[in-house]
């Protein structure tokens, strides 16, 4: 997923690229608002964050902008506002969703995933591994003739797993990119997951392996 | 002590009052001197009908063979008592000598000749009487006579006469005054017309219209409407000041905690080291708190405005709801939440009621429904009409461990037992409790079988 990032603080622009790169995305950022009008003009994002205040204008105009050129890019804007009136304000000139600062970046991925799922027919992204395939904006795994759905927390499992198979991610990893941090995480929530995962993923030529003490993996059999 | 009398009258009022006593005055004023006027005529009337009289006796008074004779005009007298049933008195003396008549009739003090009589009133039986008194020297036997006469007549027809026109003049008067106090109202309807127009206008305007008054207004007012503009035009840069000293104050304040969250966030799944997991962990919650404690509040502070101020709007209640809603299904999808909702609402139904306090009671009970469910069940939302209300109906499934003190629910910053963990202000549901009140809404959260919770928001149709 290619994602613009339009944030004025160099350190905040950074931590979500960071983040959203773990998550095997593609980021650009623009620091201001004719960065990102260049950026958007020369290349196709699937989605743009966009902050409200900016060096040089206010990130509003440039929603404005985006749609009176018809273009329905999803925009997720990441305001420091959270007056009601200016939600309803956001979604009215065109935003799809709005995130209020400071975010939980599960949130946002969230909220990126549900804009995502609402445009979804245009750039329906999936991933693969061994015969299975996830398509993680209609929370589906399909592998032979068989088709699961899968819940929020099982799919954004799986996604971990898929972005990047055969690597190892201990009990901690995968605890924080599945929980939030305001959740009351017993010691065993993920091994509950991993066990509902590999019920699901039984008759695929995958699974997902516990190396004893270090973490997990997702293998497939040869 | 001097006490202040503070009577709210309206300027049309006052008006009114104004012109309504001038026109008391003028009416009073009018009835008086025409009744005086009335008055005097009526008694140069008689007095002239005493003088044509008292000629006529004069007329009558002879001397023959040196002896003085008076020829009494009984004519002349019916003639003045005929008029009204008038009692007729006189009285002649000659020489201070009383000659015929009532001997007992006071003598005025004043006597006129035959070219100028002079006039009296005086009481007389219980009767006030109008009095024609002249006093004539005549010639008999070489000798003056002095002779003295008066006429009095009562003034029955002429009190008849007058209290006859009185009263036509009172109600010529009554109409003249009630025709004053007419054209006073509409005096004072159109004077205050321009004020009133000047008043509607400003009236008339949303709490968001801060455009200029017209300044089209009569020259009185011209100052006022200049003044208006201008604390408008100043209002309105306080305002704007205001709004952009609080998006910058929320940008400067939530950019920072957000790269402190974002930063730490990072670091926490990098860190493989308990102790520095758990310090992590406890900086990102402490982060969440004090961004939520912020969040609550302003909207607290926004639910306190506008007690003052409801903003109210018609606005379809199914379209918010279901609006809201769908804000709030990532959230539950962070938990694996299932939202549930149905609504036996068909067709659209508006409500006029302030929007951003139904919003915020709505969106307070869903944050909470989903802060405190348990992951991987199911909140269900049902949106009904009765005959009265609206019915919007949140249950969710909570920790048995959490305890629910119904007493504490809707108390400032008081939390149940066994939520420590779960970052929350404490606000909530006493920011619920005071919007719903502003709007005439009314909410119950209770606790069911089953560890549920179950929210009622009802919201008169």
């Amino acid at each position: 997923m290619k994602v613009l990032i339009v944030e004025d603080s160099p350190e905040l622009a950074k931590s979500l690229r960071l983040f959203l790169e773990l998550e095997n995305n593609h980021v650009e950022v623009a620091c201001d608002l004719a960065i990102a009008a260049h950026y958007s003009s020369v290349t196709h994002f699937d989605i743009i964050l966009l902050d409200i205040m900016l060096p040089d204008g206010d990130g509003r105009d440039f929603l404005r902008s985006i749609r009176s050129k018809n273009n329905n890019i999803p925009v997720i804007v990441m305001t420091a506002r959270s007056e009601i009136s200016d939600r309803v304000d956001l979604l009215d000139i065109g935003a799809d969703d709005y995130i209020i600062k400071p975010f939980e970046f599960v949130e946002l991925e969230a909220r990126c995933r549900a804009v995502l799922r609402r445009h979804s027919g245009q750039n329906q992204q999936a991933l693969s591994y061994g015969d299975i395939t996830v398509y993680p904006l209609s929370a589906l795994i399909e592998f032979g003739n068989h088709k699961i759905s899968l819940r929020n927390r099982e799919l954004r499992l799986l996604e971990i797993f898929c972005n990047s198979p055969e690597i190892l991610f201990s009990k901690e990893q995968l605890t924080d990119r599945l929980f939030l941090i305001s959740d009351e995480v017993t010691e065993n929530a993920v091994e509950v997951y991993i066990g509902r995962l590999r019920k699901k993923l039984l008759q695929s030529n995958v699974t997902i392996e516990t190396v004893r003490g270090i973490g997990y993996r997702l293998m497939k059999y040869e | 002590m001097n006490k202040k009398f503070n009577i709210n009258l309206s300027i049309k009022n006052r008006l009114l009052i104004q012109l309504g006593f001038v026109a008391f005055v003028i009416s009073a004023c009018l009835f008086m001197i025409t009744r005086l006027v009335l008055s005097q005529a009526v008694t140069a009337t008689q007095d002239s009908l005493l003088t044509a009289s008292i000629q006529s006796l004069m007329d009558k008074i002879y001397v023959v063979e040196n002896t003085i004779s008076v020829d009494l005009p009984y004519d002349t007298f019916s003639l003045l008592g005929s008029v009204g049933e008038d009692m007729i008195f006189y009285r002649i003396d000659e020489n201070g000598v009383f000659l015929t008549g009532y001997d007992d009739f006071p003598m005025p003090k004043k006597f006129g000749n035959i070219q100028e009589p002079a006039f009296t009133n005086m009481e007389y039986l219980g009767e006030t009487l109008r009095i024609v008194a002249i006093e004539n020297i005549v010639f008999a036997m070489d000798k003056q006579h002095k002779l003295r006469i008066i006429i009095a007549q009562s003034q029955n027809f002429q009190k008849s006469v007058a209290n006859k026109i009185s009263a036509n003049l009172f109600l010529i008067t009554l109409f003249f005054f009630l025709t004053a106090i007419l054209f006073a109202f509409l005096t004072a309807n159109l004077t205050i017309r321009p004020i009133a127009r000047f008043a509607q206008d400003v009236k008339m305007r949303g709490p968001q219209n801060l455009r200029k008054v017209s300044e089209d207004v009569p020259t009185e007012l011209k100052p006022l409407a200049q003044s208006l503009n201008e604390f408008i035009s100043r209002f309105r840069s306080t305002l704007r000041q205001t709004e952009t000293f609080i998006a910058e104050a929320a940008h400067h304040i939530r950019t920072p905690l957000s790269v402190v969250r974002s930063e730490s966030e990072l670091a926490l799944r990098k860190s493989k080291t308990p102790g520095n997991r758990a310090r992590l962990r406890t900086i990102i919650k402490a982060v969440d708190q004090t961004n939520r404690s912020a969040s609550q509040l302003l909207d607290h502070a926004m639910v306190l405005y506008r007690a003052e101020r409801p903003e109210a709007e018609a606005f379809s209640i199914q379209q918010a709801v279901a609006e809201i809603i769908n804000q709030f299904r990532p959230a539950a999808d962070l938990k694996d939440l299932d939202i549930i909702f149905s609504s036996d609402v068909k067709s659209i139904e508006t409500v006029y009621l302030d929007r951003t306090l139904f919003d915020t009671s709505v969106r307070n009970l869903l944050d909470n429904a989903l802060k405190y469910s348990l992951a991987e069940s199911v909140v269900t939302i049902d949106f009904t009409k009765t005959e009265t209300d609206f019915k919007l109906i949140i249950k969710n499934h909570y920790s048995s461990a959490i305890f629910l003190d119904q007493k504490q629910l809707f108390k400032k910053f008081r939390r149940g037992e066994q939520t420590k963990e779960i970052v929350g202000s404490g606000l909530g549901l006493s920011i619920v409790m005071e919007a719903v009140n502003i709007i005439g809404a009314s909410i119950d959260v209770r606790k069911m079988k089953g560890d549920i919770v179950c929210a009622t928001l009802l919201v008169p149709c």
